[in-house]
């Protein structure tokens, strides 16, 4: 999961896939704003067929957030 | 043949102003053909007394209806049935749809084309750009007004060509002028991101970088387009919409204070109608989206029949000025990624 949302997140943001380690803070530590947040979680709930809550969303600040919430989700 | 999809429930005057709006554009237009999204029944009621060419105009029901005090992020997941989202997907969808016309809440429309409509190779960030009339007799393009409230140089940049090129394919205007938005002219002012987006724009020979530019000179038709952050270029073009009708209500309220200056004021009637007019934003379209992969006009919401139709104007230029390779081959040079 975390190789899948490393290439999200290194396309989304035009960065090196090196950077997005898992404890980087998405928005502090990898320049993301809020239109970048809005296109990863519309990404996530297309890829995935899932609608993300407001309070699950809240929680994403790093990448392991983001990995961590997938993992757990129903297979 | 050109096909343009219209949200017709969205805007204070819709769903009448944006078929009206349409109906007049298909008979000025002899190759545009139209999509209505809305609810049927409703369209088709409207429609049974109108006379048009029923083979270019289609009907797409969608019974939702977006409030607007909906959140953006809510009305792209949940109101999939509603007229805006399901011509968004349409266009999306659909190649023979070229383009698509709202007259519906802004953030919806910016968060649903941003999320769900691709991108002009290399565009990071869409940008809108309405234009205004200069006191010259001229228009200028502003250019984000509220598309990305957080901007880098970078994107201010990507916002100047794409905003350079629009006023030159789609209005004519040769070399455009190209100013950002700051609170002085020296190249020095304002905080980081103005500063090195004051150097990127000087070392960008494709565009005609006149510098900076300070807000109170929006108007002075020096300039033919002026880049700046998506939430500083509303401020400014809300400000200056709403200057101009205060001014115009002061004006006629001390005319009718005094009986002289009445008099005054009908000898110079025709001339004060002319001003109104000129200052009426029913006269200039919308705005439109750049940098998106297929056409996106807002429309004020407000709008009726007439600015419905100067948007479905605009979004035919775009479509037949070949906008999008150019600013895909201008951005590209320009373009790199970090891997």
């Amino acid at each position: 999961m975390y190789e899948e949302v490393k290439t999200i997140l290194a396309r989304q943001l035009r960065i090196a896939p090196e950077r997005v380690t898992l404890d980087a803070q998405i928005k502090r530590d990898l320049g993301a704003d809020s239109v970048d947040i809005l296109q990863l979680l519309m990404r996530l709930e297309d890829d995935y067929g899932i609608t993300i809550p407001d309070q699950e969303l809240a929680k994403f600040e790093t990448v392991n957030d983001v990995v961590t919430f997938l993992d757990n989700l129903p297979k | 043949m050109i096909k343009i999809i219209i949200d017709c429930f969205g805007g204070d005057h819709s769903p009448e102003a944006n078929v009206e709006g349409a109906l007049a554009a298909m008979t000025n237009m002899p190759d545009l053909h139209f999509i209505l999204t809305g609810d049927e029944a409703t369209l088709q009621n409207y429609l049974k007394t109108k006379s048009y060419d029923t083979s270019r105009l289609e009907i797409v029901h969608a019974p939702e209806v977006i409030g607007c005090d909906e959140r953006p992020i809510d009305v792209i997941r949940l109101k999939k049935e509603s007229s805006m989202i399901k011509a968004i997907r349409l266009l999306r969808d659909r190649d023979d749809i070229n383009a698509m016309v709202s007259t519906g809440s802004t953030g919806a429309l910016v968060a649903a084309a941003l999320t769900r409509i691709g991108r002009v190779k290399g565009v990071i960030r869409p940008a809108f750009c309405p234009i205004l009339p200069t006191m010259d007799g001229g228009i200028v393009g502003i250019c984000d007004s509220g598309a990305n409230v957080e901007v880098t140089p970078e994107h201010l940049r990507q916002f100047a060509i794409m905003s350079s090129l629009y006023m030159e394919k789609v209005y004519g205007i040769e070399k455009p002028r190209v100013a950002l938005l700051n609170v002085g002219k020296e190249a020095e002012k304002g905080d980081e991101i103005r500063q090195k987006a004051h150097f990127l724009l000087s070392e960008t020979p494709e565009i005609h970088f006149v510098g900076n530019m300070e807000s109170r000179d929006l108007l002075s038709g020096n300039y033919d387009v002026v880049v700046c952050d998506g939430f500083s270029g509303n401020v400014l073009v809300k400000t200056t919409e709403g200057t101009a009708l205060e001014l115009l209500k002061k004006l006629k309220k001390d005319i009718y204070s005094r009986p002289i200056y009445k008099l005054g004021a009908l000898l110079m009637k025709r001339m004060f109608m002319e001003e109104k007019e000129f200052m009426n934003y029913q006269n200039y379209g919308g705005s439109v989206l750049l940098g998106t992969s297929k056409t996106v006009v807002k429309g004020h919401g407000s709008s009726k029949a007439t600015a419905v139709e100067k948007c479905i104007e605009q979004a035919y230029k775009m479509e037949t000025s070949s906008l999008s390779a150019k600013m895909e081959e201008i951005i590209m040079k320009y373009e790199h990624y970090e891997y």
